[in-house]
């Protein structure tokens, strides 16, 4: 069983009046210690709110989230049971995610665990440096930091409370390439070097490709495919991982205004019968109109929701299907 | 002449700590038909020197040298002559659609208010081009979109109306500041092919603003690239990019995840970037510079013309004959 256990997990927004709105409809996910897992897919996606389900930021409507076999607990209005606080989520905007009127130091002290206090001031210089940052820089303010230092802060502030699990959404998004690359870089020193399970999101699939071990791929509040990294980028199961992929603007000679995918994200509130992504599918065929494929295993370690791909295998390269083609 | 002629271009801000020089004798030309890329990390200038071409520069700034718009001194226009050329003759889609667009204007009174303006068109002809516009972008339900509120669309659909807006009034120069930036890859590739098929098609020019090198890589037929408020390399955008001559164009691009560098570290470029308010002496980019020599703290670096229209602003110029990033990487490794 992995470190981070995803089990099934619904999330839902209430509406007044109307029924709800199913973000998250049903999604496995597992981390390990010292795992990079990768998260992509299209804004709207629902890969932010799974984000937050998973830390206990938003409940889950249904299934369970659980750290080292114990479930994890919706954030109350109390104190977070100690066991949780091992689970640590770090945010895209390391504006808004660090208080401006107090020092840095200060605020990485709030995470450091309540017996390691007397020498919080100690504590946070240590993590001061963890993340690449002068010890000193504990006595300044957010705002006397750039960006990617910024970020750094917010690592060291997840850091402070030990944490076996990191959820990053959109952790390098904001910033510069080169304070990406800074950034990512740590962010894998750390999963590397402490053993730390690291959920990774991001839209931005070069950075996903470049870190992580396994990519999950989520449509719709769903995981469409989820394999090891190398075999996804070489090889996707499903039609709208090879969308993706294909959408993404290449740097070497030669490389073509890339093809976009048709249509928009569906709306969550109404998701299309059948296969949620039939509607924009080149490959969709009548059975995908009225069944939702389940994900199944296709081979170890590769999942993949589509009628295409058969459980047990063996995996059918998408290049040798010919689109629309109708089978039945 | 081109379409677009910017000589020295200067900005400065006074601030309560000094003036700031913010954009430093930038040199740049367009032509109808082109798309110029104009890249660098945040702070490096490229959006103040697309705004100074409409006008747009915050209030107090001081500009130095000339910018001529299809040979008219843009920055000479008084008040009146500006507006004429903004939506008119140059128009700019900004990165964040959903403040770009009003949210309590309907999108057929968004798109046809500078139709009415600048053009006199009636309004039944304004909306005839509206719907004609939103087909061209590749809006789904053009028709009824006019009647509808920004909230209503997703962001590439947002984008796709900001950008049926400042083609209203068929722009000669249309500015694209970061337009794809916000948006997820398979939205952006539809933009893309979009102001690709409207250069061709219309004959527009498009100064296209990203730091995204792989977006220019696909887009752009020239390349400047920017530090420190200057230009510091230029040249077509194959070239710049298969072999940079400038180091920090180098290390722009060794620092971004590529594929086959899978599971080793990405390479950052050393320090932060130059702020305005602590330009260091001599070359902006000496302090981060892995090549920089005891002559690049004192002296700044001339643009020097190379062969086939590049130019760099180098004197080192250690890129020459091979840019091979591999020296490179063993140099900031090790």
């Amino acid at each position: 069983m992995a470190l981070l256990e995803v089990r099934e997990v619904t999330v839902e927004y209430r509406r007044p009046r109307r029924p709800p709105v199913r973000a998250v409809a049903g999604v496995d996910l597992g981390v390990d210690r010292g795992q990079i897992v990768g998260l992509v897919g299209e804004s709207g996606c629902g890969k932010s709110t799974l984000a937050r389900a998973i830390v206990g930021l938003l409940p889950c409507a249904s299934g369970s989230v659980t750290l080292d076999g114990r479930a994890v607990r919706p954030l109350g209005r109390g104190a977070r049971p100690v066991a949780d606080r091992s689970l640590q989520m770090i945010f895209q905007d390391p504006y808004a995610s660090l208080n401006p009127r107090r020092r840095v130091w200060r605020q990485l002290a709030d995470g450091v665990p309540r017996d390691d206090r007397r020498d919080a001031r100690d504590r946070s210089a240590e993590l001061l440096t963890a993340v690449g940052l002068s010890p000193d820089a504990g006595d300044r303010y957010p705002h006397e930091f750039s960006g990617g230092q910024r970020q750094r802060i917010a690592i060291a502030r997840a850091l402070a409370a030990e944490p076996s699990v990191i959820v990053a959404d959109e952790a390098v998004s904001a910033l510069d390439a080169s304070t990406q690359a800074q950034v990512a870089n740590l962010l894998v020193d750390l999963a590397r070097g402490r053993g730390l399970g690291l959920l990774f999101i991001s839209h931005d699939l070069s950075v996903v490709r470049h870190m992580a071990d396994s990519v999950s791929v989520m449509y719709l509040g769903r995981i469409v495919e989820s394999a090891p990294t190398g075999a996804l980028w070489s090889q996707p199961l499903h039609p709208y991982s090879e969308a993706l992929i294909q959408a993404v603007p290449g740097l070497g000679p030669g490389a073509q205004p890339p093809t976009g995918l048709p249509g928009e994200v569906g709306d969550p509130a109404r998701p299309p019968a059948g296969c949620r992504f039939h509607p924009r599918c080149p490959y969709s065929h009548e059975r995908c109109l009225v069944e939702d494929p389940a994900a199944v295993t296709i081979v170890p370690r590769r999942r993949a929701a589509c009628w295409l791909q058969p459980a047990g295998g063996p995996p059918r390269p998408l290049d040798e299907v010919a689109p629309a083609e109708v089978s039945s | 002449m081109s379409l677009l002629e910017i000589d020295g271009l200067a900005i400065a801000l006074p601030t309560r700590t000094g003036v700031r020089r913010l954009v430093d004798g930038v040199d740049l030309r367009v032509e109808a038909g082109e798309v110029v890329g104009l890249a660098g990390e945040s702070g490096s200038g490229k959006t103040l020197t697309a705004l100074s071409v409409l006008g747009l520069l915050p209030h107090g700034a001081q500009t130095g040298g000339q910018i001529r718009f299809d040979g008219r001194d843009v920055l000479a226009l008084r008040r009146r002559e500006l507006r004429r050329l903004r939506g008119a003759d140059v128009a700019i889609v900004f990165q964040d659609p959903t403040t770009a667009l009003h949210p309590m204007i309907d999108i057929g009174t968004q798109l046809t208010e500078h139709l009415r303006v600048h053009r006199g068109v009636s309004r039944k002809a304004a909306r005839a081009r509206a719907v004609e516009l939103l087909g061209l972008v590749r809006l789904p339900d053009s028709a009824q979109a006019l009647d509808a509120f920004a909230h209503h669309f997703s962001g590439g659909m947002k984008q796709r109306i900001a950008i049926a807006i400042a083609l209203a009034c068929e722009p000669r120069l249309l500015i694209a500041d970061e337009p794809t930036t916000a948006l997820d890859v398979t939205v952006q590739a539809g933009i893309l092919q979009l102001l690709d098929r409207l250069r061709r098609e219309t004959g527009m020019g498009v100064v296209l603003i990203t730091h995204d090198l792989a977006v220019m890589n696909v887009t752009a037929d020239r390349l400047y690239v920017m530090y420190a408020g200057r230009i510091v390399e230029e040249g077509a955008t194959r070239g710049v990019l298969d072999s940079p001559r400038h180091p920090y164009t180098r290390a722009l691009l060794d620092a971004l995840p590529e594929g086959d560098r899978h599971g080793r570290p990405l390479l950052p470029i050393p320090g932060e970037p130059a702020t305005p308010e602590a330009r260091p002496a001599g070359c902006p980019f000496h302090p981060r510079c892995v090549h920089a020599r005891p002559e690049c703290s004192s002296r700044v670096p001339e643009l020097v013309t190379l062969a086939g229209g590049r130019a760099a602003a180098c004197p080192v110029d250690p890129l020459r004959g091979d840019g091979s990033s591999v020296e490179l990487a063993r140099h900031r490794g090790g």
